[in-house]
C-alpha cells in the first residue's frame, strides 16, 4: 500500500551540517547558509508518496519519474512512471526548481574544485540520479534505491533530447517539450529490457 | 613517401580531376540545416499554406538541379520521355542519390488516372520532426514534394505535387505519401505516344 512519507534526506542532512561547519570556519557567507536552510525547510514541507514496487507491476525498470529542467531551473519535461505517488503540476515544478538551486549550491559547497554538482542523491525510499549537459540542461530521474544503469539511461535520454527535440523546427528553446517523437522514443527507452540493454 | 612515383603530376591545378570524396553528409548536420530552413520560413509567413508553398519552392530548385546532374551522370545526357520511365527514375535513381535508398512504394491512384503516389514509411526530412497539434495536417515533406515537382517539371512533365500524412494500421506513426497529379497535357501526350 502506498503510504505518504516525508523525504528523509540523509545526504541533505549532511549538506546542512557541511554548511554549518563551513560557516564556522568562515568559508561561507551567512546568506548561503540561509539559502540552504530555506531549501531544507521547503523540501520538508511537502510530502512525496512512497511508491516502492509500483513500477515493477508494469514491467518498467523501477523508475518513478523523470524530469528535464532548462538552464534557468524551469521544468520543461516531467513524466511519471509509478501508478501511485503521482505529483501534481505545482509540486513537480517546485521539485524541479528546488533541485536546480540545490545543484547550484552543491557546486559551490563542494570541497573538490571544479565540481559539477550532485550526481546522485540517496535517500531511504528513493535514489535521485542527475545528469547535467554542457549547456546547463539537467536531466534527473527518481528511482528505486539501488537501481542500476541510471547514468546510461540519462545519457540516452539526453541523446533523444538532442535528436527529437533540438532538431525539431517547431520546438522553442527553453520551453516545455511537446514532441510526439520524443515521447514515443522515451517510452521505449524506459522499458526494462531497454535499460538492461543500455547498461551492457 | 609510399607510392609517390605513381601520382601523376599536373602542371595546372585546373587539369587535376576532382576527388570523388564522400558521397554522404551527416544526418545531424542536414537535420539542423533543414530545421533552420523551416524556422526561417516560418518567420516569413502568416499561414501554414504559405509555409508549405515556400518549402516546396525551396525543394523545386533542388529538384531542377538534381535532374540536370543525374541525367548527365547516369543517363549520358538523356532524359526519360515516358510517364512511367520518369516516375521510376524519381522513385529509384533520384531517391537513392538524395536519401540513400529507393522509395518504399510507387503506386497509381485508384480514383484518378492522372494521380500517382510515392510513399515512405519514414521520410528522411521528417525523421526528427514532430508536428504540433495546432498545425493540423502540415507536413515538412512539402520540401520533398517540391523536389519531385522540380524533377518532373524540368523533364517536361508538369504536375502538382503535395505531401500528406497517411495513418497506417498497427503503426504508431503515419507514413508520408507524395501525391503527384499530372497536368492534362502530359496524359494527352502519353496517349498519343501509345
Amino acid at each position: 500500500m502506498p503510504r505518504p512519507v516525508r523525504i528523509s534526506f540523509r545526504a541533505l542532512n549532511r549538506l546542512v551540517w557541511t554548511a554549518f561547519v563551513l560557516l564556522l570556519s568562515n568559508q561561507m557567507s551567512i546568506w548561503m547558509l540561509i539559502c540552504v536552510l530555506i531549501i531544507y525547510c521547503q523540501l520538508f514541507s511537502f510530502s512525496v508518496h512512497d511508491n516502492v514496487g509500483s513500477g515493477k507491476v508494469f514491467g518498467m525498470a523501477a523508475i518513478y519519474s523523470l524530469y528535464i529542467i532548462n538552464k534557468s531551473g524551469g521544468l520543461i519535461y516531467y513524466k511519471d512512471y509509478g501508478s501511485a505517488g503521482r505529483m501534481d503540476t505545482n509540486d513537480s515544478l517546485r521539485v524541479a526548481s528546488l533541485w536546480h538551486s540545490m545543484h547550484a549550491i552543491s557546486q559551490q559547497l563542494s570541497p573538490v574544485s571544479g565540481c559539477l554538482g550532485i550526481e546522485l542523491l540517496q535517500a531511504d525510499t528513493f535514489d535521485l540520479h542527475c545528469f547535467q549537459s554542457l549547456t546547463g540542461t539537467k536531466f534527473f530521474v527518481v528511482c528505486e534505491p539501488g537501481a542500476q544503469h541510471m547514468e546510461n539511461l540519462l545519457k540516452f535520454v539526453y541523446e533523444l533530447y538532442t535528436d527529437y527535440v533540438l532538431k525539431n523546427p517547431f520546438y522553442e528553446m527553453e520551453m516545455p517539450i511537446r514532441c510526439e517523437l520524443f515521447d514515443i522514443n522515451l517510452t521505449q527507452a524506459v522499458q526494462k529490457d531497454r535499460v538492461v540493454f543500455l547498461g551492457r | 613517401m609510399i607510392g609517390v612515383g605513381k601520382v601523376k603530376q599536373y602542371g595546372n591545378v585546373l587539369d587535376k580531376p576532382l576527388n570523388k570524396g564522400k558521397q554522404e553528409v551527416s544526418l545531424s548536420a542536414f537535420a539542423f540545416l533543414f530545421s533552420e530552413l523551416v524556422q526561417y520560413n516560418q518567420t516569413q509567413v502568416d499561414n501554414i499554406g504559405e509555409l508549405e508553398r515556400r518549402l516546396e519552392d525551396a525543394g523545386y530548385a533542388v529538384g531542377a538541379r538534381v535532374l540536370e546532374l543525374l541525367c548527365h551522370r547516369d543517363k549520358g545526357n538523356r532524359r526519360e520521355t515516358r510517364l512511367l520511365g520518369i516516375l521510376s527514375f524519381v522513385h529509384s535513381t533520384v531517391w537513392k542519390v538524395l536519401f540513400g535508398k529507393v522509395a518504399d512504394s510507387l503506386e497509381k491512384g485508384t480514383e484518378h488516372e492522372d494521380e500517382y503516389m510515392i510513399s515512405e514509411k519514414e521520410l528522411l526530412v521528417n525523421k526528427f520532426i514532430s508536428i504540433p497539434k495546432d498545425m493540423g495536417t502540415f507536413n515538412c515533406g512539402a520540401f520533398v514534394a517540391g523536389i519531385v515537382r522540380g524533377v518532373l517539371d524540368g523533364a517536361g512533365f508538369p504536375a502538382v505535387v503535395t505531401a500528406h500524412f497517411v495513418p497506417m494500421e498497427g503503426q504508431q506513426r503515419p507514413r508520408t505519401t507524395i501525391l503527384i497529379k499530372f497536368a492534362e497535357e502530359v496524359l494527352q501526350r502519353e496517349a498519343r505516344l501509345g
